[in-house]
């Protein structure tokens, strides 16, 4: 984790802890972006500039990153799922368990926290 | 290879406590053993607590009637700062790293924690900083701008003299202490746990403080950094604060919240973990819901990074972006709900019964829950734009803290004070004791959240009569300092106990985990030997393991070559795969604080060259601290006992030194993101920003200078990998280039920030750039002294292709300088270029 | 200056919240310290309900719930209470250490007393000559804080004339306490009139 010289010593089980954290860190991501990009859409004036069928350019933003990291929140599945079959024993289970659960919980927390931005006026207050 | 000799109990005792013990009378500043330091932590803890809530009852003196005049509003302010100053920072924290201090290695089945001597550090930069806090208040210049300093109240202008950098020094001073514990502890949780101890396996209050001081790694360097600016500010009158000069003081909101909301999980994970573990003892089963309690504290980890705005519900910001903090607001009550219910389920799931500690837990129920509730309720926006600023907020902020933490703190307490004294509770005095502090706590807060409702706002030093406020006033007066009688029979129920405690043989409430498998109180080396780890539950498995592991039936049950052992072990499976060799007793982390002292308080009086002299004190010390580790030949593995043959830490590829620094690291990387994000939320927020005249400081001097720092990172770099083929000749030129080019480049980046860059003091722009480039240039500056190290080690004989940490070292940070010299290339650079305003 | 006796509707609407959500906490608080002590004294009463209703039904189901009705409430809620550009009335705040200096469309200032008219919205654009302020008149609307180079807007609703407490919420130093003042809401007829007198009376 601190180095870059491979070593047939150093144990790589270390590294799959990044799966209890991985979909939070997409979460993290998302909410950061939508905050940011809100910030700067209201006070550039995107607010004021159309996008398609009446929805403004803001707006089309947001939703485009709140989908897109729902998306990429859901799609952790696969490599989690691929890396998961190689963890051993009752340590394995746990690790699964545990990252299946937060992974699952990320993706509902993305889906929670941008919600508004469905339905909310955008710049107003 | 490995000489064994065979010994009693009594003589492995006698054997290893010669080498662990801590020295008595003066010697004891030279101590860096866990179970002492842990317990000064705490000690020094209560005693802030005695002092703020003495402060607490000035405050509800005064407030018992409108138009008192017992203290005047300048006195008030002070009051109320430090009380809040003194319990969140000088109190909570302090006395969350002492708990973690004195029970991690015992509950994870090491003799000590993975950096002894910072424990040693932290607990002087706490006690230093602590006292030139308190000492402020002795002479009168205590901080008074409320304890979260809001600017520009607390700027220059309307707060001269010392007061408000008593505050922001002292707390920056305490927060080392903070820093450095999270480090050690995610380096301990991970690495330093006894054989077969699997992450599965770890007692739940081990997941609970990894996820702590994991937060505290990135919720303390925003703190941190807010502190370092506002303190710039004031001294040397760089605008980022200030809305006249292109700064904006909800900048100054922004990196405070950022820190004090995860803070308040910082605080409550530690105690629920004291939760977690006693209730399954006290309902005689086994937890429920083990791995969705891990899952939850991990989310909860995450999602407290995401409320900060809730405090800041009323600064004009757009309604979209408070809902998205609102419904994460809300959002966080689900995974500590997850784990309300599965502490319920474990109770009906066994046979409970209502233990000395369980009042304090159904103190923690009732109140904390409520606490959660009344939380909920400040999540929504409407009603928070009511609520904000008034005393509904100081009562809930209370039941969370008070039912999250104190309670759950003093059940501990009582559960964990038989393991540090060998003595039993007095039992009736501390039941009347928690009556008293139960009754007077909601007496005081329940009422308290009524009298915001009626429209007091808080941190107002009096009120008139008639508004409604006068009765609630005085009940929560009444119950504050029937409160306050609860809490002084708490402590003479602890001395009482301490006194004339009931001794006991071993593991007095039937707990399954080895931190009551040694005898109590514990010795200096805690384990005579480490135990294997098959189960979550050892005791379970064998009664009998404190006298196996007493009579050396477990890993390293030996003394060799007097050295200071404990294992270290594959982070997920917990297979040892290493023996680390840990400090004895050292004055340097005293003299290093010292020399910290010295440079806070030359600041604090504006003697700011004197104050280098400080900062090249702690350097200075902080080199010889680190020489003094290591090995001058490669140790053959070695027998660890119980068929572990492991390699010493000095070799092995994952030394703890190694990680400490990868984790120090992401705890300043998380305050150069702050700074980027100052950066940027002073660029979108400020009209006309940059100003045109001031965009592209320096010219092709920065480009250089960056240029230099990928050369020190490059040099680096192949200086370790000349040291791991061996050739030392090599490893030693490419240090001096590494060193000489961060040295280059250093100097370049503080010419251009001092010289080419617009004055710092004209311009919000001018003094976050400034900023960056300094942050570049300390760091290329601290790299030199890296390289140089490395180098003077490897001259001495320290460094081999198998000993590498010092060769190793300066590359992870070379590296790391480089990176942020690119990034504030990018920044101040290309990026102003690039977006034309 | 009681939140709980609101005299418009964003208070009103704040009051019912918060009226809404103590019983519900009340219910809550009850359920869960219920089931603590029942696990002491019935120790068999709930021991067959499995481990996963008790962490996905009560840990994870049940807040949800709840969580997602409240904030389907409060956020169009607190939407409803924003200013708007509707034309409405619009008055300036200015917040110093410490008292406060209100400013009016036709010109004129008074101190420390806002006069509005009733049964209208009117919008306070609100700022601060030197540090944090804010605004609040707890019976009329929520707060809003008087932030260096920034103005904030809040909007207030009268249903009724009558004179309305106000308070500085946010500490701004040793005077804080003392920065309290008032709105007083005439009759929409009479506001011009009334305002005009005042002005005079204070000599402008």
């Amino acid at each position: 984790m601190t180095d870059a010289i491979p070593s047939p010593a150093r144990p790589v089980s270390g590294l799959h802890l990044i799966w209890l954290v991985a979909g939070f860190s997409v979460w993290a991501s998302g909410f950061i972006l939508l905050y940011g990009l809100h910030a700067l859409g209201c006070r550039w004036g995107w607010e004021e500039a159309a996008f398609l069928g009446g929805i403004s350019v803001n707006r089309a933003v947001l939703i485009g990153v709140y989908l897109a990291h729902i998306a990429a929140g859901a799609a952790l599945w696969l490599p989690l799922h691929a890396a998961a079959k190689r963890w051993p024993g009752e340590g394995g289970v746990f690790l699964k368990s545990a990252s299946v659960l937060l992974t699952v919980a990320a993706v509902v927390s993305t889906i929670w926290i941008g919600a508004p931005v469905l339905f909310l006026a955008a710049c107003a207050g | 290879m490995t000489e064994r000799r065979e010994f009693t109990p009594l003589g492995l005792h006698r054997a290893l406590h010669a080498i662990w013990k801590v020295p008595k009378g003066f010697g004891a500043a030279s101590a860096v053993n866990h179970t002492v330091i842990g317990r000064r932590f705490i000690v020094t803890a209560f005693v802030f607590f005695a002092i703020g809530g003495l402060l607490s009852m000035l405050i509800r003196a005064q407030l018992a009637r409108p138009e008192n005049p017992f203290v005047g509003p300048e006195l008030y302010s002070q009051l109320f700062t430090m009380h809040g100053t003194v319990m969140m920072f000088l109190f909570a924290i302090p006395l969350i790293e002492g708990v973690a201090l004195y029970l991690l290695p015992k509950i994870l089945g090491a003799r000590d924690l993975a950096f002894p001597r910072l424990s040693a550090f932290g607990y002087w930069c706490y006690l230093f900083g602590g006292s030139i806090i308190l000492a402020s208040m002795v002479f009168g210049a205590a901080p008074d701008g409320g304890w979260f300093m809001y600017t520009p109240l607390s700027s220059r202008e309307y707060t001269p003299g010392i007061s408000a950098d008593v505050w922001l020094l002292g707390i920056t001073f305490v927060e080392i202490s903070a820093v450095c514990a999270a480090v050690e502890f995610v380096v301990t949780v991970l690495k330093v746990r006894t054989g077969g101890m699997a992450l599965n396996r770890m007692p739940l209050m081990g997941w609970y403080l990894l996820v702590t001081a994991g937060m505290m790694l990135v919720g303390f360097p925003p703190l941190i950094l807010g502190s370092i600016l506002l303190e710039v500010e004031r001294a040397f009158g760089w605008p980022f604060f200030d809305a006249l000069r292109g700064g904006d003081p909800l900048l100054w909101q922004h990196l405070f919240w950022l820190f004090g909301h995860p803070e308040v999980y910082i605080i409550f994970l530690p105690a629920a973990g004291a939760i977690s573990t006693l209730i399954p003892v006290f309902a005689r089963t086994k937890i429920v819901g083990y791995t969705w309690i891990v899952a939850a504290i991990i989310a909860l980890a995450f999602l407290s990074f995401g409320l900060w705005v809730h405090h800041m519900f009323t600064v004009g910001i757009p309604h979209l972006a408070l809902a998205f903090f609102s419904a994460a607001s809300a959002l966080v009550a689900v995974p500590t709900g997850v784990q309300i219910f599965a502490w319920l389920a474990t109770l009906f799931k066994g046979r409970p019964v209502f233990a000395l500690p369980m009042y304090y837990i159904l103190g923690f129920f009732s109140v904390f829950v409520f606490g959660g509730l009344t939380g909920v309720m400040l999540a929504l926006v409407p009603f928070n734009w009511q609520a904000h600023d008034t005393h509904f907020v100081v009562a809930h902020l209370h039941y969370v803290l008070i039912g999250g933490f104190v309670f759950p703190m003093m059940a501990a307490t009582y559960y964990w004070l038989p393991q540090a004294t060998g003595r039993l509770p007095v039992f009736q005095v501390s039941k009347a004791a928690f009556w008293l502090i139960f009754i007077g706590f909601n007496l005081t807060f329940l009422v308290m959240h009524f009298t915001g409702l009626l429209g007091m706002p808080r941190r107002v030093f009096t009120y008139e009569a008639g508004l409604g406020w006068d009765l609630p006033n005085l009940i929560s007066s009444v119950g504050g300092f029937m409160m306050t009688a609860g809490f002084a029979l708490f402590v003479v129920d602890v001395v009482l106990q301490l006194r004339f405690g009931r001794r006991f043989r071993r593991n007095p409430w039937g707990a399954t985990g080895i931190d009551w498998a040694m005898p109590t109180p514990p010795p200096s080396y805690v384990f005579a030997s480490l135990p294997k780890i098959e189960s979550r539950d050892p005791l379970e498995d064998n009664p009998k393991l404190g006298a196996d592991l007493a009579a050396g039936r477990g890993y390293l049950g030996r003394v060799k070559d007097g050295r200071m052992e404990t294992l270290g072990v594959d982070m997920v499976s917990g297979k040892p795969d290493q023996i680390i060799v840990l400090p004895n007793n050292d004055y340097t982390p005293l003299w290093t604080a010292m020399s910290m002292g010295v440079f806070f308080l030359c600041f604090l009086f504006s003697a700011y060259w004197w104050s280098l002299i400080g900062l090249a004190g702690a350097a200075v010390f902080a080199m010889r601290w680190l020489w003094s580790i290591g090995s001058k030949t490669d140790p053959a593995p070695e027998d660890a006992g119980l068929g572990e043959t492991l390699p010493l830490h000095h070799v092995t590829q994952s030394p703890p030194t190694l990680l400490g620094l990868t984790y120090t690291l992401i705890a300043n990387g998380t305050l150069y993101a702050c700074l980027i994000f100052g950066y940027l939320f002073l660029w979108t927020i400020a009209p006309n920003w940059p100003p045109e005249e001031m965009i592209g400081a320096g010219g092709l001097a920065l480009p250089a200078a960056v240029l230099a720092l990928l050369l020190a990172a490059f040099a680096a770099a192949r200086a370790r990998t000349m040291n791991a083929k061996g050739k030392a000749r090599a490893r030693e030129l490419w240090q001096i280039v590494a060193g000489a080019a961060s040295l280059a480049a250093a100097a370049g980046l503080a010419a251009i920030a001092f010289l080419a860059v617009p004055d710092p003091t004209s311009h919000g722009y001018a003094a976050a750039t400034a900023a960056m480039l300094a942050y570049s240039a300390i760091h290329a500056l601290i790299g030199v002294l890296f390289s140089g190290y490395a180098w003077a080690r490897g001259r001495k004989g320290w460094i081999s292709a198998a000993r590498a940490v010092d060769a190793r070292a300066p590359a992870i940070w070379h590296a790391y300088s480089a990176m942020t010299g690119l990034i504030g290339l990018g920044l101040v650079f290309l990026l102003p270029h690039g977006l034309p305003a | 200056m009681s939140t709980l006796e609101p005299a418009g509707p964003a208070a009103r609407e704040i009051a019912l919240v918060w009226w809404v959500m103590l019983i519900g906490s009340g219910v809550v608080l009850a359920l869960v310290c219920g089931l603590f002590l029942y696990a002491f004294k019935n120790r068999t009463g709930l021991a067959g309900v499995p481990e996963r209703v008790w962490l996905i039904g009560g840990g994870l189901a049940f807040p949800i719930v709840v969580l997602i009705a409240l904030l389907a409430w409060a956020l169009p809620s607190g939407q409803s209470m924003l200013p708007r550009d509707d034309g409405a009335f619009r008055v300036e705040a200015e917040a110093f250490q410490w008292g406060w200096r209100f400013g009016y469309p036709e010109g004129g200032e008074t101190l420390t007393v806002l006069h509005i008219p009733a049964g209208e919205p009117v919008d306070v654009a609100i700022t601060t000559a030197d540090v944090i302020h804010a605004f609040w008149v707890p019976q009329l609307a929520g707060k809003i804080d008087a932030i260096p180079g920034q103005t904030n807007v809040l909007r207030l609703f009268a249903e009724e004339p009558g004179l309305y407490r106000g308070q500085c919420a946010e500490f701004c130093g040793i005077g804080h306490a003392g920065m309290d003042f008032a709105v007083q809401a005439h009759e929409a007829d009479d506001y011009e009139a009334a305002l005009a007198r005042v002005l005079e009376e204070a000599g402008q």
